[in-house]
């Protein structure tokens, strides 16, 4: 129970997936301009993170381990997560337009993104367990969803400040996120190994 | 002549990590040294290669509907292909760029060319397009890398360059360091860029 | 051999799974969406602006077939609305388009109580005793509504008076929104006069404050023949209901604050 708490916060503040992996940092530079974007598509990462988790872990536990093909395993979980989220689209769209009218636009942008691959190739990389890895999907997520957020509140209030011209838009985004990794690296104590 | 522009174009006018911004993840993760970089690069315009010639070939015979499974397929497989090489040959290259080498994959300029050049353009200005970006992509890395490492390590390539006793700045091989090497170098480039306008 | 064999399989099996999946999905899960709605959607001009008071083209297209709601508040899309009406099978006239226009010349030329040096915006300038002109109903011209016009159609020098570009604007009303003094006001596109000055104050006082400030002599009002000119809390209102475009109050205003639409000098001040 203990290591699944130390698994969940090291990957949510110490292991961020954005400001120390550099997973994820397409989405993390377009969508956060507001907060209640940033917000929504953080929502929808952690969907979706969690679900890829999940069914790539058991395929390749069930299916490439056991016939010895485990080289396929980029092609096949790259394959299976553009499927999954083509059809938690349709599904959503369905079953819950409410759902659908907050997260429906980001899912597609989620499907070629480094974050959700680079989680379900880390699962396996760290040789996780299924809990673990449900818990380590929900957790880079959490952490996606928490950078985002705080990017996209500090980009509103440059919205009225003074920025050299050079350096509107994508440079001081950089400069921004500089500062957020940085102040996020206090937490590298926290893990002793 | 068609290919020459391709190519240069892919070098400075749109330069996939100065101009267009692409590919962001793998630019800020590998480029801790100028080896990495070196190397991140060499296997990304050995993907983009692959695929563009693959996409270019096979472009009237995808069907519209399936273009993007059929990208990643095509692409997936480059890179499997890349992975496997660099594991046999170059397990320490391997090891430093770990997750990053299956994430080439969603690299978006590759999927991004796939998409915009290379499912609409003949084979002749594919490779060319792709030898272009690839080789801007690179020099980028290379670039990046140069500035982390030497300030980072004092050295580069593994030589030592930096005077004697100097003190490394760390923080420049750690995660907050690619992002203001990053927005420094662009901030910088925007502004030679508008000089050049004006 | 072996190896081949089974991965050929796998990536097969996963391929077919994935596919069959999607289609069954795509069956089992299909959205009935009226056909109407994307005609719809095509007309509209895809701006997404919100002058319809919907979030985006999709959402008013889906309120106008499900919702019954109006079909010509598309101001971009004002000349095609007889083609909306077509798809619905109704008959459909073009609202009067609006634009927006500044209620206030007098920026630049108004007397300021303190020099501000914050923040170069107008919400943030409001927050200090109303901005620093010493009219507090003036415009502050650090543009929050160049900000917000989501067409580029309001253009801005130095802190004087926001030109509006009446072929740009949609009458979406978000520079409106944006302005904490409320100077921006919606006026009808084909309208003549148009009041240039916001002030409540008295007339003595505007007189200190601002050489082009409504003084509240009444002319206007006396000289209308269609009484569409009023005058309440020392601020002058034109109904252009009852308006005409005859001018007869332009050219009685003394201090030429009402103004021909549209025209505007260098400074954004009206030459006395």
């Amino acid at each position: 129970m203990e290591h699944l708490f130390v698994i969940f916060f090291s990957v949510v503040v110490v292991n961020n997936f954005i400001l120390a992996k550099f997973l994820g940092l397409c989405p993390f530079f377009g969508v956060s301009r507001e907060l209640k974007s940033a917000f929504s598509m953080g929502l929808a990462v952690i969907f979706v993170m969690t679900i890829a988790s999940m069914v790539t872990w058991s395929i390749y536990r069930y299916v490439l381990i056991p016939y010895e093909v485990r080289f396929l395993q980029t092609i096949v979980f790259i394959l299976v997560i553009a499927a999954l989220v083509q059809l938690v689209e349709l599904f959503i769209t369905k079953t819950s337009p409410v759902l659908q009218r907050v997260l429906g636009i980001y899912l597609p942008l989620i499907t070629t993104n480094c974050a959700v691959l680079g989680v379900c190739l880390l699962n396996i990389k760290e040789d996780f367990n299924f809990i673990e890895t449900v818990v380590h999907g929900i957790g880079g997520g959490v952490g996606f969803t928490l950078a985002i957020c705080i990017m996209a509140g500090i980009r509103e209030r440059l919205s009225v400040c003074r920025v050299p011209v050079p350096m509107q838009g994508f440079p001081i985004s950089f400069i921004i996120g500089c500062l957020m990794a940085l102040s996020f690296f206090g937490f590298q104590g926290f893990l002793t190994h | 002549m068609g290919f020459v522009h391709e190519f240069n174009k892919g070098i400075i006018k749109e330069n996939p990590s100065f101009r267009l911004v692409l590919g962001i993840c793998p630019t800020l993760a590998v480029t801790t040294s100028v080896e990495n970089a070196i190397g991140m690069g060499l296997a990304a315009t050995f993907v983009l290669l692959g695929s563009n010639i693959f996409i270019s070939l096979l472009r009237n015979f995808i069907p519209d509907k399936v273009r993007i499974p059929s990208f990643i397929v095509i692409i997936s497989t480059f890179v499997t292909i890349t992975d496997l090489i660099m594991a046999a040959y170059a397990p320490d290259l391997h090891n430093a760029l770990g997750i990053f080498i299956p994430l080439i994959v969603v690299n978006c300029i590759i999927m991004g060319r796939a998409e915009a050049f290379a499912s609409k353009a003949p084979l002749g200005l594919s490779i060319a397009d792709a030898v272009g970006m690839g080789t801007g992509f690179t020099l980028a890395l290379v670039l990046i890398g140069s500035i982390r490492e030497l300030f980072g390590n004092g050295t580069l390539l593994g030589f030592e360059v930096m005077f004697a006793g100097y003190p490394p700045a760390v923080i420049m091989i750690l995660p907050p360091g690619a992002f203001l090497t990053m927005g420094l170098l662009l901030g910088l480039f925007n502004y030679i860029s508008r000089r050049k306008a004006s | 051999m072996n190896t081949i064999i089974i991965s050929i399989i796998v990536l097969c099996g996963c391929g077919l799974l994935a596919g069959a999946a999607l289609g069954i999905a795509s069956r089992v899960f299909a959205v009935k969406s009226d056909p109407r709605i994307e005609k719809i959607e095509k007309i509209l001009p895809g701006a997404n602006c919100s002058g319809c008071g919907n979030p985006s083209c999709y959402a008013y297209a889906k309120s106008i077939v499900e919702e019954g709601a109006e079909p010509n508040l598309c101001v971009l899309a004002a000349d095609k609305a007889d083609e909306i009406g077509k798809v619905l099978g109704i008959e459909v006239t073009a609202k009067e388009s609006r634009v927006a226009a500044v209620r206030c010349y007098g920026g630049p030329r108004a007397s300021k109580h303190f020099i501000y040096a914050g923040i170069p915006s107008c919400r943030a300038a409001s927050f200090f005793c109303d901005g620093d002109n010493s009219c507090k109903y003036s415009c502050l011209g650090f543009g929050d509504c160049v900000q917000a016009c989501p067409f580029g159609g309001i253009s801005l020098t130095g802190r004087n008076t926001p030109v509006f570009d009446r072929d740009a604007c949609a009458g979406c009303g978000k520079c409106a929104d944006a302005c904490p003094k409320g100077v921006i006001v919606l006026v009808p596109k084909s309208a003549l006069p148009h009041v240039a000055c916001n002030t409540k104050y008295k007339g003595k006082i505007v007189r200190i404050l601002c050489p082009i400030g409504c003084i509240s002599c009444g002319k206007c009002v006396k000289v209308c023949p269609e009484k569409a000119v009023s005058l309440e809390d020392n601020l002058v209102q034109i109904n252009y209901d009852k308006c005409n475009n005859c001018g007869a109050c332009i050219e009685s205003c003394p201090r030429h604050i009402i103004v021909r639409l549209g025209e505007h000098e260098e400074d954004g001040a009206v030459n006395l």
